[in-house]
């Protein structure tokens, strides 16, 4: 039987294949498994002791639940966008010094595929490992323990915007791995600006400028879930942040097209 | 060397490097012929993988150009791509892949999947990893990372096979093994590729080019390169008595030199001539009109590689 060439042309070239690739290495070893017992451990785990804590004995259940359903927000994001800048810090750093990204780009792909292929393997794969299977787990904690789960309409929102601010801090360090070479500034640098979302609100510059970035996503994702209200409208954060994402892997394209390897 | 362009794989013009302010490679002009194979030599430093990467399109030349099957390697990157294999010097693969999901993926850049996986088994069988085809890469030898490279360079079946130091990191028998595989490709494909072991390129090669401190110092046939190009010194062994067939010889107006040495199993003849022509016409026949003498060897000097390189890096010029 004689060989069909592959079709492929443009940008696109070699992406389908890229990304079996990138999917490949999550799902095609234990990563996969490693990273849900981590993922389920750390949110849903929080959940589950916190419930086995007090479900017996709770005088104020309505009360308890939101406190578990905030807890499992904030938890989410804290742990949620140390894993996202992890899991991508080395995604293109690592593949540098490695050599197999010079290697993957003798072949007929593109460095936008080579790029894309990667975010598009990472931000759903990482988002259903570590947010929205650990959801998953904590509607069945409350539903089980308590009898009680918050709206499920509410709660999918909710954890939609908490993916956005996960997906921000994604394309964030897959951005920053294209303008380093190393990991610690990429790592540096992303969780440098988040922890700048304690500070820099506080100045008065800034200030103005808090509700169009993702600093606020965490909190809004809780109040959502728990249908309170809130100081500004939702959708400008998350409007915003989904544009900034855009434009980091647009820069990420960028920097990388001119990359010499 | 000018070649036809329809016969040119490889030609670059002028092709400059630097890196702050350093001049990698200083206006390398070259031509690769189709279905050759092209040693590509120089000591460590000399520019050797600063011009591969430039003909891959990894890197962007300072100024110049380079065009393989015609295609800019800049521009047309992906069509260049799509007729290539390239083995990296130090080969870099997905340690948690094994070898056949190495090749699988390799492949899939150029063939869709129908067929492929019986193309894959081939493509173990030559390199001679059958037996740890779903073994992860991991736990490979340099002599087994460095046949996986092989084969996946040579899988999409290219046009051109660009090595870097194929042998470099192979102990004897993994060097012999690795220029097996590239003699058996060289039916197929065109063989480009930078070494610094003498040894093997004065083996495999056809055509040779030198650079040092990333100027081209030779490029020629390895026929040319190993020539005495002097006008010929020729090696006579022979038997007999010798004297007055070597007063006639060191007599003849285009011979400057008769060296005489004994042994034994004879006399040995070292003839330096300054006219190739007569030489190669006359010489013999010269000697062997003379009954008394019987010729047991007769042949012009070819130099060993090594002596052409180590005189051209020493000298800085061709």
């Amino acid at each position: 039987m004689s060989l069909v060439p592959a079709v492929s042309s443009g940008w696109s070239a070699g992406f389908a294949n890229l990304l079996g690739k990138e999917l490949g290495a999550w799902w095609a070893t234990r990563r996969w498994v490693i990273h849900l017992l981590l993922w389920l451990g750390a949110i849903a785990g929080f959940i589950l002791m916190g419930t086995l804590a007090q479900y017996r004995t709770s005088t104020n259940p309505a009360g308890d639940i939101e406190e578990l359903i905030e807890m499992f927000f904030h938890l989410g994001g804290f742990f949620g966008l140390i894993g996202a800048v992890l899991v991508t810090q080395g995604a293109v750093v690592g593949e540098r010094e490695s050599g197999t990204a010079a290697w993957v780009l003798t072949k007929p792909t593109t460095r936008s595929a080579f790029i894309l292929s990667k975010f598009a393997a990472i931000a759903p794969t990482f988002l259903l490992l570590s947010l929205v299977l650990p959801a998953v787990a904590t509607m069945v904690i409350l539903t089980v323990f308590w009898g009680s789960a918050p709206p499920l309409a509410h709660f999918a929102e909710a954890v939609g915007i908490l993916a956005v601010h996960q997906t921000f801090y994604i394309a964030l360090t897959l951005m920053l791995g294209t303008l380093f070479h190393s990991r610690v500034p990429v790592g540096g640098v992303a969780l440098g600006f988040w922890i700048s979302g304690f500070i820099l609100p506080n100045v008065k510059f800034f200030a103005s400028l808090t509700p169009y970035l993702p600093w606020p996503l965490t909190d809004a994702a809780a109040r959502i879930a728990l249908w309170q209200s809130l100081r500004y409208q939702v959708w400008v954060p998350v409007v915003s942040t989904a544009v900034l994402i855009v434009v980091f892997l647009a820069v990420a394209l960028w920097a990388f097209e001119r990359e010499e390897l | 060397m000018r070649l036809e362009e329809q016969d040119l794989v490889i030609k670059t013009s002028g092709l400059r490097k630097s890196f702050k302010n350093v001049n990698v490679l200083q206006g390398l002009d070259l031509e690769v012929r189709r279905n050759s194979i092209f040693g590509f030599l120089g000591p460590n430093g000399a520019g050797k993988t600063t011009t591969i990467k430039l003909l891959l399109g990894l890197a962007r030349p300072t100024d110049g150009a380079a065009t393989l099957f015609g295609f800019d390697s800049q521009r047309d990157t992906l069509e260049v791509r799509r007729r290539i294999g390239y083995l990296a010097q130090d080969p870099r693969f997905y340690d948690y892949m094994t070898a056949r999901e190495t090749l699988r993926f390799t492949a899939r850049f150029f063939f869709q999947p129908a067929g492929l996986e019986r193309h894959i088994d081939e493509t173990l069988e030559l390199v001679g990893l059958t037996d740890k085809a779903d073994r992860p890469i991991r736990g490979f030898s340099g002599g087994e990372r460095q046949r996986l490279g092989i084969a996946q360079a040579q899988i999409s079946k290219p046009e051109l096979l660009i090595l870097d130091e194929p042998a470099a990191s192979l102990d004897p028998m993994g060097r012999r093994d690795v220029l097996e595989v590239m003699g058996r490709l060289r039916q197929h494909t065109t063989i480009f590729y930078s070494t610094h072991i003498l040894e093997d390129v004065q083996r495999i090669s056809d055509t040779a080019a030198i650079l040092h401190h990333g100027k081209l110092l030779a490029h020629a046939s390895m026929g040319d390169l190993l020539t005495d190009q002097s006008g010929g010194t020729y090696l006579v062994d022979l038997v007999g008595a010798t004297d007055a067939t070597r007063h006639r010889v060191a007599g003849l107006p285009w011979v400057t030199g008769l060296e005489e040495t004994t042994s034994s199993d004879g006399t040995h003849w070292r003839v330096s001539t300054g006219d190739a022509s007569a030489a190669e016409s006359d010489l013999l026949r010269t000697i062997l009109a003379d009954d008394s003498v019987r010729v047991r060897s007769f042949g012009r000097r070819r130099h060993r590689l090594e002596d052409v390189f180590v005189t051209m890096i020493e000298g800085g010029t061709a």
